[in-house]
């Protein structure tokens, strides 16, 4: 594995050489990986079918929202139209985040595994693409049609805005995170592709790891609020955070067990093939992550900063994009994500406030989670694609 | 163009490859024999840099495999004996994949693809599935993949295995034309015939083992150690087979359902004294020839039957 150093000596020249390959752009344009990706996967009815079926779910989430959740009324109050709307936007955020979580893993956690299984691969890996861009191309194409999906959405989504009480702003912020979620999980699922043999171990994993991040929050951001119902004073508080940097800590060490393991694989294969060693290290890696989320000095600065004014907005719990989505549409106030939780669901619908306070975030809260899970799934999208187009090279070296 | 030193593979306990070594001069074709499971594919691979192996290296023009793959796979176009194709992927859009693969630019490839299928006979199945093209067309376009970079060097791992004769005899054909063009092609198989009239060299290997390699004709002398004559008689045979006996040019003379066959020792040029022998003496002589004697024999001879 190269240094830290030639890779941002790398990404630096990456950014330098920028404004002289654009202007080579023609013969650049030319993805072979990407338009045979996407000729294939557009090829017969599949893609149509799933952009109805897409569809269709959202459109029957509207109606139903419409027809029975929305507080009822008859008379034109702009009030109950704008709680209608913001009712809407969140139903239609929530149902696109969940349809995401269920399509694109399908569609990025197949796409080396199958040149593996049909026996394509090593005609792909002799020729003269570099390995990343192999990589990069197969998430660019799997991507694109995780987009179309959320494009289709758009003529949908675009009706809250007859009735009001959703910003455009929100609505932009939305769909930032819908797109960067559905990066992050593609890319996700491309770096299982190429650390499985087949497509059936890589699927399963890849739904496993989005499950386990999407779900894995939420039930712990549950507990932590049923804990500070329980009214356990300064007791919870220190449960809360030694709790939460166990989690945290786990959502760190995992990645870096996983860089560690590339590396030390090959440097040290008959060590690490033992078990035992393997999970020592996965300890190791564990611990000192911990020790720097909760060590006395540390915690001093790294975990209570992530703390807001509000002592138990717990930041590192939102970065999920339900939970962002959530702060997003409860309406930003401060009070309700503190004592509650973002998870009291049945408490939401009585948060909402219509006097212009939301707009923007008044309370300062509304968009944190979504800044600080899209960076969060920037990264993630980042790290995983490296991650894929390491794996796929040391492959083709072989 | 190709050489192969003291390649080695192992699996566990099994050594698929053992110290091969082998040279290719621009413009050879060379058959890479052996039974089944004895090792030409992991060769092939090593050579393709698929594989690494355990120890020894090929270099292809002087560039070390092991060393610099990326500087190589200009150069080799590999065929593997087990190979897919894309799905949902038109013959055009499939050779122009791996045109842009292997960085030909745009506007070169449209000619370049009429090209490769029309050697390949392929162009009426342009606008085709490659999923509804039979094994052999397959089999064909595959090899037209292979040449669509203008390789100097051909890897053809069993290029004809499970075709029907009327396919084989089609990729025999393909294989003459792209002898003419003067690729260097190390070819493998375990049915030798379809090698025997267009190779000019040949490996044979066994094991993971160099059982024999060099030129065909030389190789063919080697393990004839003489030609063997077929000599037809209408009548006097055992006569005939004393007669030949006391000749001295020949031995091993038998006589079986009115042929005389015997091993001629002797300059291969000068085997028409034997007829001229036998018609002076008043032997009534119907046929008179050399024994075929193909790739097939020589493998028989040569390997030990120790895999397949």
């Amino acid at each position: 594995m190269m240094s830290a150093t030639t890779m941002a000596a790398r990404e630096l020249k990456w950014v330098i050489s920028l404004p002289a390959r654009l202007t080579s752009l023609r013969g650049r344009l030319d993805w072979p990986v990407l338009t045979q990706e996407m000729r294939m996967r557009q090829r017969g009815s599949r893609p149509f079918v799933v952009m109805l079926i897409y569809a269709a779910v959202l459109c029957g989430t509207a109606f139903v929202v419409w027809d029975t959740l929305a507080p009822q009324g008859t008379s034109i109050d702009p009030n109950m139209m704008a709680e209608r709307g913001r009712l809407l936007f969140a139903s239609l955020l929530y149902a696109q985040l969940a349809m995401i979580a269920l399509i694109v893993p399908a569609y990025s956690a197949g796409a080396i595994t199958t040149e593996r299984e049909h026996g394509t691969i090593d005609l792909l890996a002799l020729t003269l693409l570099s390995s990343s861009g192999i990589v990069v191309q197969k998430l660019a194409a799997a991507l694109a049609q995780a987009f179309m999906l959320v494009l289709v959405s758009l003529p949908i989504m675009s009706v809250v805005f007859l009735l009001g009480g959703v910003s455009p702003m929100e609505v932009a912020a939305a769909y930032l995170l819908l797109i960067l979620t559905a990066g992050m999980i593609g890319a996700l699922g491309l770096f299982c592709s190429c650390q499985f043999r087949t497509t059936r171990g890589s699927t399963f994993t890849a739904y496993l790891s989005v499950l386990a991040f999407l779900a894995g929050v939420p039930v712990f951001g549950a507990l932590l609020g049923w804990m500070g119902r329980m009214n356990v004073g300064a007791t919870s508080f220190c449960v809360t955070v030694v709790a939460a940097a166990a989690f945290a800590g786990a959502v760190f060490a995992i990645p870096l067990y996983l860089v560690a393991s590339a590396v030390l694989r090959r440097r040290w294969r008959t060590w690490w093939s033992v078990r035992i060693v393997r999970m020592w290290a996965f300890g190791a890696i564990y611990a000192l992550v911990l020790l720097l989320l909760v060590d006395p000095t540390a915690s001093g600065t790294l975990i209570s900063s992530l703390y807001s004014r509000h002592e138990s907005f717990f930041l590192p719990l939102y970065v999920n994009p339900f939970a962002a989505a959530w702060a997003l549409v409860s309406t930003g106030s401060a009070a309700a994500l503190g004592s509650m939780g973002p998870y009291n669901m049945a408490q939401a619908p009585q948060v909402y406030h219509f006097h212009g306070g939301y707009y923007g975030g008044y309370y300062g809260v509304g968009y944190a989670p979504v800044v600080a899970t899209c960076v969060f799934a920037a990264a993630a999208f980042y790290l995983f694609k490296h991650l894929a187009a390491f794996r796929f090279g040391a492959m083709r070296r072989a | 163009m190709l050489t192969i030193e003291n390649l080695t593979k192992t699996y566990g306990k099994l050594t698929a490859v053992d110290s091969l070594s082998l040279r290719l001069e621009p413009g050879d074709i060379m058959g890479f024999i052996g039974p089944n499971g004895a090792g030409k594919t992991t060769t092939i691979k090593m050579v393709a840099t698929l594989l690494a192996p355990d120890s020894g290296t090929a270099y292809i023009e002087g560039i070390d495999v092991m060393a610099d793959p990326e500087a190589v796979r200009p150069l080799i176009g590999y065929m593997p004996d087990f190979f897919g194709l894309y799905d949902d992927v038109l013959v055009w859009e499939y050779l122009d994949f791996f045109a842009s693969a292997y960085r030909i630019p745009p506007a070169r490839r449209k000619g370049l693809i009429a090209d490769v299928l029309e050697l390949t006979d392929l162009t009426i199945k342009r606008e085709s599935l490659v999923s509804e093209l039979s094994r052999g067309m397959q089999q064909r376009l595959c090899l037209a993949k292979t040449l669509v970079h203008d390789p100097k060097l051909l890897l053809l791992d069993e290029p004809a295995s499970g075709l029907d004769p009327r396919a084989r005899i089609d990729i025999k054909e393909l294989l003459k034309e792209l002898r003419k063009m003067g690729k260097t092609i190390l070819i493998s198989s375990h049915i030798l015939p379809e090698l025997a009239d267009f190779c000019n060299k040949i490996a044979i290997i066994e094991q993971g083992k160099l059982v024999v390699s060099g030129d065909v004709e030389t190789i063919m002398n080697q393990c004839r150690g003489g030609t063997i004559l077929s000599i037809g008689l209408v009548d006097r045979h055992d006569e005939a087979v004393a007669f030949l006996e006391r000749l001295g040019t020949l031995c091993d003379v038998k006589h079986q359902d009115g042929f005389i066959s015997a091993k001629y020792v002797g300059d291969p040029e000068l085997d028409y004294v034997v007829l001229t022998a036998l018609a002076t003496s008043g032997f009534k002589v119907r046929s008179f020839q050399e024994e075929a004697l193909d790739l097939e024999d020589i493998f028989m001879r040569v390997t030990r039957g120790a895999v397949a």
